[in-house]
């Protein structure tokens, strides 16, 4: 077993980001948790860190791992989590670090001191046959046969004497559900750390390691001897409640349309629950603005806290409730051991556009938000599928798009919800069309590969872990908000910058302006003096300059050069579309939220200097097909540049989806302009 | 893997020393069997032998169709037919599956 030949393919990851620290003193005791998936392995490792843990990438690699300090009888030592595993011959780039770290061949990451292996209890053949390996890694090792709780409920039978002489290493029986154990088994690996004794290599499975032709089969007969002389029950009798189950989550229509239900419920508890959270953030941000802008100096410093930086966070913490819950229900849902149902119904559809059934929780997912449904493409094991998935996932209407189609929508058919609706669906329906289209595109030229076909275990259904589940989804939101925030908070002061550079001052602007705005003074209308000055500022800044610059680039779309405008500014987030066409349309910062009817109002009137209407039907439609294609939000490009390591991916998604959103916008435009 | 290696066409041929039909396992129906040959390309048998899909192991086809469901080492695991299609399996005879199932 080596796999030191074939080294990895996986990007480099630039330092600075959380790499564990290589220089760990040399007092400190690591410990690995290895385990197959499904056997507890997270349960124990969040039993035994809680909180304390932190999520890393394994030095050099975009693959993460969970690490925490904890105490271990007077010494220090570091658990490391990693990958969950079938086997030591790796078939996916994780478990090829998961391997790579646990022989000690990964540079910067010293081998474990102590091998801490979790055994699930109720599948004790199958977990043996890693166990075989690893204790051939000939490091101190402790077995934690976990799931011992489920194992006694389900009448089976450990003789503890005879696996501890089978396997030649301590053996504790524990449960990561009732902490039962648990203080036993750090003591066993206290004292494993102290003796850094090697396993005993009983001689049966001595003879695995030297055995000629397929050793796999040596070790599986291995793994039933010590099943049978160590064990008494059947294990199989317990699985018939989830296979009764199965019958209908994996059957070929009912479990198509369980799925259905599954994720129909889960996105109205995420849109609906999220609503909740969003509004107090809205709410708390909007007071926080404000309390700071009567606070500070009237000025560019105001508005660059207000506006900029309160704003630009808020604006991105907004999702945050959203995104936490999508982690929340995926986390409870995989816990459960639905996910791998999922995946098995959904992988002969998904075939037809080249992508594993692993892809559509994902591509799902992303309905909501992409940076969620981005980190959530782990589980693809072929590095071309979860490229493909990742490249695509930003084309589904993810909830940032919905105030810009509800905008369109209310400028094209204000009083006939039902061809609203239709538009609605039509955005949703073009967006899926089109990422399911472009996944096929890829995988038959620049990711050009055989699907693999689907291998996955369908674990026992068990209840899932509110604690897990939380606790996943802390660190995700975290990791959203350090990986997102940072990008969105310099997006936002650089867009800040542009909307409000140079400073013009009435003298500069043209005569008739300068007349109307006197005309307003005299009248007392003050809010309409603000904000025609807000709407010229804006308009003679860099970006409104830039705006005139490329509306000859979008004048075959239809866009004017407020829309254009209105691109440029929502580059970073394109929610922020409707905002500054509030102020291009002369309605003032709070024009959009004041009422979305004056913004349509204003909008549906608007003229091109030469005449005729701006907002035609043409126009329109245009608009909503850029936004639906077009990428767009920057903290999902900095999300995939960390998902895959490098720039090139996520300027490639942004290339293509630009190019995409422009022609498909042009072709709209000029057929709706002939139609018409 | 050596498994792997072999190209084969005919299961029939697969053991000469085995009375019993061997079948691949996509169509071993409700019936169990013992796996005698892998033929699946490198990458796929690691996958399908570390989760227990190996020469000498017991398999029972719980769920036919595409992807399926095996029995195997004690877990249920879902496969594409086309990958249990390259996974032959020596069936037990009827008598004995009926005893197992009973």
């Amino acid at each position: 077993v080596s796999t030191t030949t074939n080294k990895l393919e996986l990007p480099l990851l630039t330092p600075g980001c959380a790499e564990p620290k290589a220089r760990e003193a040399a007092d400190t005791v690591t410990i690995a948790l290895v385990g197959n998936p499904n056997a507890g392995k997270t349960s124990l490792f969040n039993r035994l860190t809680g909180l304390r843990a932190k999520t890393a990438n394994f030095p050099g690699t975009t693959v993460e791992h969970r690490r925490a300090s904890l105490h271990l009888e007077g010494a220090h030592a570091t658990l490391v989590d990693l990958p969950g595993l079938y086997s030591l011959e790796p078939s996916t780039p994780d478990e090829r670090v998961a391997v790579d770290a646990l022989e000690g061949q990964l540079p910067g990451m010293p081998a474990p001191d102590v091998i801490l292996q979790v055994v699930d209890a109720t599948n004790l053949e199958r977990n043996l046959f890693l166990t075989s390996q690893v204790l051939e890694l000939k490091r101190p090792m402790v077995a934690a046969l976990n799931l011992s709780d489920a194992a006694e409920k389900q009448g089976l039978k450990f003789d503890l004497a005879e696996l501890r002489e089978r396997l030649g290493c301590p053996v504790v029986p524990v449960s990561a559900r009732t902490e039962q154990g648990l203080d036993q088994l750090m003591h066993e690996v206290a004292k494993a750390a102290r003796l850094r004794q090697a396993p005993e290599i009983h001689e049966d499975l001595a003879a695995c390691g030297s055995c000629r032709g397929c050793q796999y089969a040596a070790r599986y007969d291995w793994a039933e001897a010590v099943r049978s002389s160590s064990m008494r029950g059947d294990p199989v009798r317990h699985g018939r409640f989830s296979e009764a189950v199965d019958r209908v989550l994996t059957h070929r229509i009912a479990g198509l349309f369980c799925f259905g239900l599954v994720m129909a419920l889960t996105f109205l508890l995420i849109f609906w629950a999220a609503t909740f959270p969003m509004d107090l953030i809205d709410g708390l941000f909007g007071l926080a603005s404000e309390t700071i802008g009567r606070w500070l100096p009237q000025g560019d410093l105001n508005s660059l806290v207000t506006d900029g930086v309160i704003g630009g966070v808020g604006g991105m913490l907004v999702f945050l409730p959203q995104i936490c819950l999508l982690f929340f229900v995926l986390a409870l849902l995989e816990d459960s051991g639905y996910m791998a149902r999922a995946a098995f119904v959904m992988d002969r559809l998904m075939h037809k556009v080249g992508l594993p059934g692993k892809a559509f929780v994902p591509l799902l997912s992303a309905h909501a938000c992409a940076i969620p449904a981005i980190m959530s493409t782990r589980v693809i094991e072929d590095r071309r599928d979860r490229l493909a998935t990742i490249l695509v996932l930003p084309l589904m209407t993810c909830s940032a798009r919905i105030p810009v189609y509800a905008m369109v929508t209310a400028l094209l058919f204000p009083r006939e919800p039902l061809k609203a609706a239709g538009l609605f669906a039509g955005a949703y329906a073009l967006g899926i069309t089109a990422a399911l289209s472009m996944a096929w595109v890829f995988k038959r030229t620049m990711l050009k590969g055989p699907i693999r076909p689907l291998v996955i275990e369908l674990p026992n259904y068990r209840l899932p872990s509110l604690r897990n589940a939380l606790l996943l989804t802390w660190d995700r939101g975290l990791a959203f908000i350090t990986t997102a925030g940072t990008t969105i908070l310099v997006i936002s002061l650089v867009l800040w910058a542009l909307a409000n550079y140079p400073k013009t001052s009435v003298e500069d602007w043209p005569a008739e302006v300068q007349a109307r705005l006197a005309q307003f003074t005299a009248a007392g209308d003050d809010a309409a003096a603000e904000a025609l000055t807000q709407q010229q500022e804006l308009e003679h800044s860099f970006a409104g300059q830039i705006g005139h610059a490329i509306e000859p680039g979008f004048a075959p779309l239809g866009f004017d050069w407020k829309m254009s405008v209105g691109v440029l500014s929502s580059f970073a987030a394109r929610e922020v579309i409707v905002s500054t066409l509030a102020v291009l349309y002369g309605l003032g910062a709070d024009g959009a939220e004041e009422g979305v009817d004056s913004l349509l109002g204003t909008m549906r009137t608007a003229t091109h200097p030469g005449g005729g209407l701006v907002f035609t039907t043409a126009t329109c439609l245009s608009l909503l097909v850029f936004y639906v294609l077009a990428m767009q939000c920057l903290p999902t490009q900095a999300v995939a540049r960390r998902e895959t390591g490098s720039w090139k991916w996520p300027l490639l998604q942004l290339g293509y989806m630009t190019a995409l959103a422009y022609l498909a916008a042009l072709v709209t435009y000029q057929v709706a302009s002939l139609l018409s | 893997m050596s498994a792997s290696a072999l190209p084969t066409a005919n299961p029939q041929l697969a053991s000469p020393e085995m009375a019993v039909p061997a079948l691949p396992l996509s169509e071993l129906g409700g019936r169990q069997g013992r796996v005698v040959r892998v033929t699946a390309e490198a990458d796929d048998a690691l996958r399908l032998m570390a989760l227990g899909i190996c020469v000498g192991r017991r398999v029972e086809l719980v769920k036919a169709g595409d992807p399926l469901i095996v029995r195997v080492v004690g877990a249920r695991v879902g496969l594409s037919a086309r990958l249990a299609a390259q996974v032959v399996v020596a069936v037990d005879d009827q008598e004995a599956s009926a005893t197992t199932a009973a």
